[in-house]
């Protein structure tokens, strides 16, 4: 179900009704699970089958596991993690890159003249909503277990709510069982202020997805229909700064729709952003980013590839940022070499996690690039030296990256970056996209740098009650003008 | 006290939704040119004209293929071309297009021309030279082909996904294969799209949502005028643009020389295919306001591009090429209540001197008689 529609507002206070009525904390266990296949089932009800498979296998797995370690048998629990793992992995990949395996495989064979088989996969497959999504949390759950961070949740239903939990379930943000499981252990009462505290959170992401993100995805979809060969310099960067603001206030709203919606259940939903494009380094802006994601990877890929051993999660919090960050301080070689390794293998994967194509390995190899390239050159000096400096590099740093997630292709990726590099395509007069596009890039820093530079003058200014109910007055208006379900999530296909 | 904000907030953020909804609920920009009463217009002209909808050739190529089977002797001419050629600016009922008019006078004149025509916006030449070759492919072969030239066009060489969609049928591809095109399409083609989501067709949630809209629409006043108050907020900057510097402008024809070569030789290889074919190619220079106010082109461009146009049917004796940027005087052209001036399309008045021009050169062309302008 999309949120950005009345259905799904509509479905909220339904569900709202029924969970609050309800007094009995497991049947309002149970009537989350319920409702969260229901929110599923309207995007396609068949594929709500393949998350209860996942959810169904990693309990059992993580029960197994926790039963050996409890009984200390001889049997090893590496074999359930390993069948968590593989059915998991296998989905993903089964549903996400069949077909990019499959292109590239048949290009292999072509270089050797073998040109019979077809050239594109013979069967179609549909990429389950918001799969990228649970998989990971089911792994990281199943994962954890085998570390022994927490014990297996006991009761199936909780563990399935864990899963399913609709305002996270199809694009995050990626919670951890030990984040949520124990509050719904609670009994939450309803409360004036959790609906309120959501209710104003929920505003700021419909603004920010309805109005923000929809209106500047017409005038990024035109300039990437634009052939890439005609674009000057300037309208690759106009193109790059929309997208980047895009995807944010796209993915943020989506953020903010799921933080308000538990808030009112009264849930509390750790943040997936912290302003990222104000951050100072590429190491900082991926503290900032998707933070769910980030510390995810941080947990599970970068520091077992980096040879360390997890001591304590910090769960959804702190992305990748710090520990690569402390990565280079070892005087080891050996040790340097193999957080560089690690360094670009988690990008490079985590890339592709955004999307079966050598594009969106290139963003994650790029982003890896460049936190390479302040660790060696000592950023953290340029950072405290010049902020305002390390604030716009890091920020046209950031926005070059969309090029390639964007772009629809790695050759029109190539086209687009090379336009940067030559200093003739800065020609003013060359460009393609319309002077409103221009002005709405310039608009949109320009409301960031203020916005951001200047909080204390709002927090100043909210205080004075008659200008908060003119801006939520305001915000409300446009949410109910721009509202209309025809747009979906950009982290809805990922 | 402490949630007054809130609910103050909700209540005017109510009302003002509902106030704009009330003073723009005659606000309809869109009637500019495409609106809904022109669609509903074209939509009526079905079997003779083909804009916008992929769907919509179908019919087309059946009601040629029914002209041709019924009456043998008539000769086909097919109209290809932009939204010029099915948007009416401030539609009035009995208001025709273009094709229709010029049917019409050759009708009047005795003529055996049916004509028919495939359009759809900003359709480039390359587009056109797909939509040619479906002709082909379905064993069309006009006698006439009516192309108008627009400058604007001849800076974007993409293909629309509706287009892509042909490449389904495999006789269209072939048929491709040897063309400049070719390279495009089947570079296009290979940006793969599968394995994204589905269409969001047939699911629960826009069932929902279409009931739940429905039954708004039917029971909260103004609720059915929201998409004029989201078009008259899209329209501000436009408006402002317009109203600051009283000059419209579309910086997207700034242009690349090597987008247009490649235009250019597609416009050489429907040429050459049409001489291959036997086939007339009358090709016109689009009307286009004149006035400083209402031409935002480099005039200079604009002249070179229209002389290279020039030199490219002078080689090839099948093609007959006309001027007709001035032929509409400027107050055909659409321009709404609010200023907003429409350089692309114009009304019914404006329909009819072009068909009727048309219709006068290929009756010419029929005759044998030599034309001039």
């Amino acid at each position: 179900m999309l949120f950005n529609s009345w259905t799904y507002l509509f479905f909220l206070i339904t569900s709202l009704l029924v969970f609050f009525t309800l007094k009995n904390i497991n049947w309002r266990v149970y009537f989350i699970c319920i409702a969260s296949v229901i929110f599923y089932s309207f995007w396609r009800w068949e594929y709500a089958s393949i998350m209860m498979f996942s959810a169904v296998l990693d309990f059992f797995c993580s029960q197994r596991i926790q039963k050996i370690r409890d009984n200390k048998t001889n049997r090893k629990p590496i074999t359930f993690l390993m069948i968590s793992l593989f059915v998991n992995l296998g989905l993903l990949i089964g549903f996400k890159y069949t077909y990019f395996l499959y292109d590239n495989f048949t290009a292999f064979l072509e270089i050797f003249g073998l040109n019979n088989i077809p050239q594109s996969f013979p069967y179609s497959i549909v990429l389950p909503m918001g799969i990228s999504f649970y998989t990971f949390q089911t792994i990281s759950y199943t994962l954890d277990i085998y570390r022994n961070v927490y014990r297996a949740e006991s009761n199936f239903f909780y563990f399935l709510a864990y899963v399913t939990f609709w305002p996270q379930l199809v694009a995050g943000p990626i919670l951890r069982a030990d984040e949520i499981i124990f509050q719904f252990r609670v009994k939450h009462q309803f409360k004036i202020d959790n609906l309120l505290i959501g209710g104003r959170r929920m505003l700021f992401g419909f603004f920010k997805k309805v109005v923000l993100a929809d209106t500047i995805a017409k005038s990024v979809d035109h300039i990437y229909s634009i052939n890439p060969n005609s674009l000057s310099a300037l309208d690759v960067l106009v193109a790059a700064v929309l997208f980047g603001f895009q995807i944010y206030f796209d993915f943020a709203g989506y953020s903010d729709i799921a933080i308000g919606s538990a808030r009112i259940m009264g849930f509390n939903i750790p943040e997936n952003f912290n302003w990222p494009y104000a951050s100072k380094s590429p190491r900082e802006f991926w503290k900032n980013w998707h933070i769910s994601l980030s510390s995810w990877i941080r947990d599970y890929l970068y520091i077992p590839l980096s040879g360390q051993k997890l001591k304590i999660s910090h769960g959804t919090s702190g992305g990748l940022g710090e520990i690569i960050e402390n990565d280079h301080l070892s005087d080891q070689k050996t040790k340097k070499g193999r957080a560089a390794f690690a360094l670009f293998a988690t990008w490079f994967i985590m890339g592709l996690w955004h999307g079966a194509g050598w594009n969106f390995a290139l963003w994650g190899v790029y982003h890896a690039f460049f936190i390479f390239l302040y660790r060696i050159l000592d950023g953290n000096k340029f950072e405290s030296n010049f902020p305002s400096l390390a604030l716009g590099v890091n920020f046209l740093i950031c926005m070059i990256g969309w090029i390639p997630f964007r772009a629809g292709s790695i050759n029109e990726t190539i086209i687009m970056l090379s336009k940067l590099c030559n200093p003739l395509n800065y020609n003013p007069f060359l460009h393609q996209v319309s002077f409103i596009d221009y002005g709405l890039a310039a608009f949109l820093i320009i409301a960031m740098i203020i916005t951001y530079k200047v909080t204390f003058v709002w927090s100043r200014l909210s205080a004075l009650q008659p200008l908060r109910i003119v801006v939520y007055s305001i915000m409300i208006f446009f949410v109910l003008v721009f509202l209309q379900a025809n747009d979906q999530f950009i982290y809805f296909q990922f | 006290m402490k949630y007054f904000t809130s609910l103050a907030s909700l209540i005017i953020g109510l009302l003002l939704f509902f106030t704009a909804n009330w003073a723009f609920k005659d606000f309809n920009p869109s009637e500019l040119g495409l609106g809904l009463n022109t669609t509903s217009h074209v939509a009526k002209t079905k079997g003779i004209v083909k804009s916008a909808r992929i769907g919509d050739l179908d019919s087309v190529l059946l009601s040629i293929k029914k002209v041709q089977r019924n009456s043998p002797k008539h000769q086909l001419a097919v109209w290809i071309g932009n939204s010029q050629l099915h948007a009416i600016n401030q539609y009035k009922h009995n208001d025709l297009l273009a094709v229709q008019y010029s049917q019409q006078m050759l009708e009047e004149l005795n003529s055996n021309i049916s004509l028919f025509q495939f359009s759809s916006p900003h359709l480039n030449i390359i587009e056109e030279q797909i939509y040619m070759n479906t002709l082909r492919v379905e064993s069309i072969k006009p006698d006439y082909l009516i192309l108008p030239i627009t400058f604007r066009s001849f800076h974007f060489i993409k293909i629309r996904e509706e287009l892509k969609k042909l490449a389904g049928y495999k006789e269209i591809t072939k048929s491709i294969a040897n063309s400049r095109v070719a390279d495009l399409f089947f570079l296009e083609e290979s940006n793969d799209k599968r394995g994204k989501l589905l269409s969001k067709d047939s699911t629960w949630q826009d069932r929902s949502e279409e009931y739940l809209n429905s039954l708004m629409e039917r029971n909260i006043p103004f609720y059915k005028y929201k998409d004029n108050t989201k078009s008259y907020i899209k329209f501000l900057p436009t408006l402002a643009i317009h109203e600051m510097t009283d000059k419209s402008r579309d910086p997207q024809v700034s242009g690349n020389r090597e987008i247009i070569e490649i235009n250019m030789l597609s416009l050489t290889e429907i040429i050459q295919f049409a001489k291959s074919n036997n086939i007339e190619i009358l090709m016109y220079q689009v009307p286009h306001p004149q006035d400083d106010q209402y031409f935002f082109y480099n005039r200079e461009a604009y002249k070179d591009f229209f002389t290279s146009i020039e030199k490219i049917a002078s080689r090839s004796d099948n093609v007959h090429y006309i001027k007709l940027e001035s032929i509409i005087p400027n107050r055909l052209w659409g321009i709404n209540n609010d200023g907003f001036k429409d350089m692309y399309h114009f009304q019914s008045e404006g329909h009819k001197i072009l068909g009727d021009t048309i219709a006068q050169v290929l009756h010419d062309l029929e005759k044998n008689v030599a034309y001039a302008f």
